[in-house]
């Protein structure tokens, strides 16, 4: 029977290169809503139970800070979608950054990470920032790597942690494999339950209310365009997934800055065009999903939009007129702006309906679920 | 049970899957490549350079998108007999029922919503003994283009070409500025977006379960396309008897497929179709998007 032994050694072998020598793993399966598509994710960091779990409590922990007195978690609060409430943040050390903490949901669908980078495709060349960054500083990790690190390796958990989620490494604990815990946990921050879902995908027709049901009709017309920008299934623009037919990594200039008429954005604060210098991209950011939106206030990049009422304002003015100050400028005539911002006229039903449907996006589910909490 | 068993077992199964791989392979014929092109009148189209003379004022403009989805390829012969082209699906461009043509690459004024990534030609199978002419669907085909984008096969997973499931998928889209040339003619955003529209259903993110009203797939025909000749994409012929320096008021930006909309007319009828309707006006007879060359 030298054949039968010739598939069982074949088949033996699969099955030891399928568990990677090591026995006891399960491996990972995502948890997608309905109608969710499989995210993209990165060859080298491949997603496994122990990584995420690692990644989750990293996530948490100050440790990561260089004072200790800030972790992800200090700007990225599960009851706020992972956004902090704040129109700017405070890093470890005081320093405030230029722009808001966004809203960690789905980002393993972003086309690209954070408010204005074309170059920041991925969560572990997004993290790296917050960890490492010194203008401004936020965790302040940068020149205290050997404390931090040394910080996980006298811990009773974290050794045991870092070897089951890097098996092949022989250091596993470094900062390297930090960054790719935290992704591996962030990725798996998917929100999809909210009634708006369970009305489209999981057939649930009385999820919605009729207010709501005619917003997401009104959001979905030519009038308002809102979609153009926030489309899709994770309504973005900027929005990829595995298998995805191409790169979308759309940026907009909604209006919102025309500094003396020159369509420039505050310094410092001036979107893509901060990172490429091309004249074309001033005020480009990226347009977020609105996926539990009525928890992230307040809004734009800079938070200078408090609620959402002031939201529909500003684009059914088709951009924000500043009087008088340094800011002065009417940014409904940025030269840059969007070609899907021309402004629009709601009566007062429609504004309540708009709403309604912006607050039929917020995921309870989500900001409820244990696996994303702190953990015990 | 010996060795020489085992190795005919493998060299059967090993003949089985080859067979099985190739199967198909010999009654699909040979490939077939159908290459396009991007023009405004005689200039390749590039995203960031600005086109002169076009539409009735013979304006300036500067174009910010340009894709289009394709289907139910086929040639003809000497006798105008159609002959079906198989799509190759490459998990990208092409499915086997639809093909996405992509002619801006997200540079300069196509950033806001453009790709990096181009296609600019149809890759099949042909059987077709003799060709002399082409003919082909812009447009997704009516069993696909309500579905779920984030689900959807490639090509079909791009929102940027997707309105929502009721109206379905954008089979044109075509964004461009027209430049002033005086204050009094400041110029204008035109966004062409075709696809079907009267679509019933409870709301936009519900796919429709009757037929739209009006489904707006232009047939295009080019009699003389032969494998060596380029589809060439004009959209100055396309747009050559509008006046794309303004847009009628109280009326989307150029024409969002409202049958009402008078610079739907124009287009539409530069695609063949009668507005109305949403098919096409003898035969399609009148589409000037397209052209062999």
């Amino acid at each position: 029977m030298k054949s039968m032994k010739a598939l069982a050694f074949v088949f033996g072998l699969s099955c030891a290169l399928i568990a990677c020598g090591d026995k006891q793993r399960a491996p990972f399966t995502w948890a997608l809503p309905v109608g969710f598509p499989m995210p993209a994710v990165p060859a080298d960091n491949p997603m496994t139970n122990e990584k995420v779990q690692l990644g989750r409590r990293l996530f948490y922990d100050s440790k990561l800070s260089g004072n200790e007195t800030q972790s992800c978690a200090s700007c990225h609060k599960q009851e706020l979608a992972f956004s902090d409430g704040m129109p700017v943040a405070s890093g470890s050390t005081g320093q405030m950054t230029p722009r808001g903490s966004m809203a960690l949901v789905n980002v393993a669908y972003n086309g690209t990470q954070t408010w204005a980078n074309p170059a920041l495709l991925l969560l572990e060349q997004q993290i790296p920032i917050p960890i490492f960054g010194e203008r401004p500083i936020e965790l302040g990790a940068t020149g205290r790597e050997p404390q931090i690190l040394a910080r996980y390796m006298a811990d009773a958990l974290y050794p045991q942690q870092f070897a089951k989620a890097f098996p092949d490494d022989t250091a596993p604990i470094s900062m390297a494999n930090v960054v790719k815990a935290i992704a591996a946990f962030l990725r798996t921050l998917i929100s999809g339950n909210s009634p708006f879902d369970r009305y489209t995908y999981q057939n649930e027709k009385s999820a919605i209310s009729a207010s709501a049901l005619r917003g997401l009709d009104l959001f979905f017309t030519e009038r308002l365009e809102c979609f153009h920008c926030h489309g899709g299934f994770n309504f973005s623009s900027s929005t990829t997934q595995a298998g995805a037919a191409a790169s979308e990594r759309a940026f907009h200039n909604n209006g919102l800055y025309n500094i003396g008429g020159t369509g420039s954005y505050p310094p410092g604060n001036r979107g893509v065009f901060e990172i490429t210098g091309v004249r074309e991209d001033m005020g480009k950011f990226r347009a977020p999903t609105l996926r539990n939106v009525a928890l992230t206030a307040p809004y734009m990049h800079d938070g200078s939009l408090a609620t959402l009422d002031d939201v529909i304002d500003f684009y059914s003015a088709g951009g924000h007129v500043i009087q008088s100050g340094p800011l002065a400028g009417d940014g409904r005539a940025n030269p840059f702006k969007s070609r899907f911002v021309p402004g629009f006229v709601l009566t007062v039903q429609e504004r309540a309906d708009l709403l309604a449907f912006l607050n039929s996006l917020t995921d309870v589910s989500f900001i409820q679920n244990a696996a994303f909490a702190k953990p015990q | 049970m010996g060795r020489a068993v085992f190795s005919r077992r493998i060299s059967a199964a090993l003949t089985l899957t080859l067979a099985l791989a190739s199967c198909g392979g010999a009654d699909d014929g040979a490939p077939l490549q159908v290459s396009f092109a991007a023009r405004l009148g005689a200039a390749p189209f590039a995203c960031g350079t600005v086109y002169q003379g076009v539409g009735t004022t013979a304006a300036s403009v500067l174009v910010e998108d340009f894709r289009m989805f394709i289907s139910n390829v086929r040639t003809l012969d000497a006798a105008g007999a159609e002959h079906p082209v198989k799509l190759v699906p490459d998990q990208k461009w092409q499915s086997e029922s639809v093909a996405l043509l992509d002619f801006e690459n997200a540079t300069g004024p196509c950033g806001e919503l453009g790709t990096p990534e181009m296609n600019t030609s149809i890759r099949g199978m042909s059987s077709a003994k003799a060709i002399s002419g082409l003919r082909f669907r812009l447009g997704v085909p009516e069993s696909e283009a309500h579905q779920n984008v984030g689900l959807a096969k490639a090509p079909l997973n791009l929102g940027s070409m997707f309105w929502g499931w009721q109206a379905g998928y954008k089979f044109l889209r075509v964004d461009f500025r027209s430049m002033g040339t005086a204050p009094e003619a400041p110029g204008t955003q035109w966004l062409i977006h075709v696809g079907s529209t009267g679509c019933q259903s409870a709301a936009s993110t519900v796919a429709p379960t009757t037929t739209c009203a009006r489904p707006n797939r232009a047939e295009v025909t080019l009699l003389g396309w032969e494998p060596s000749k380029t589809v060439v994409v004009d959209l100055s012929a396309l747009l050559s008897t509008a006046n794309v320096l303004m847009n009628t008021k109280a009326t989307a930006p150029g024409c969002m497929s409202d049958a009402n909309d008078p610079e739907c007319q124009l287009v539409f009828a530069g695609l063949g179709l009668e507005p109305s309707t949403g098919q096409c006006a003898g035969a399609c007879a009148g589409q000037r998007l397209f052209r062999a060359e």
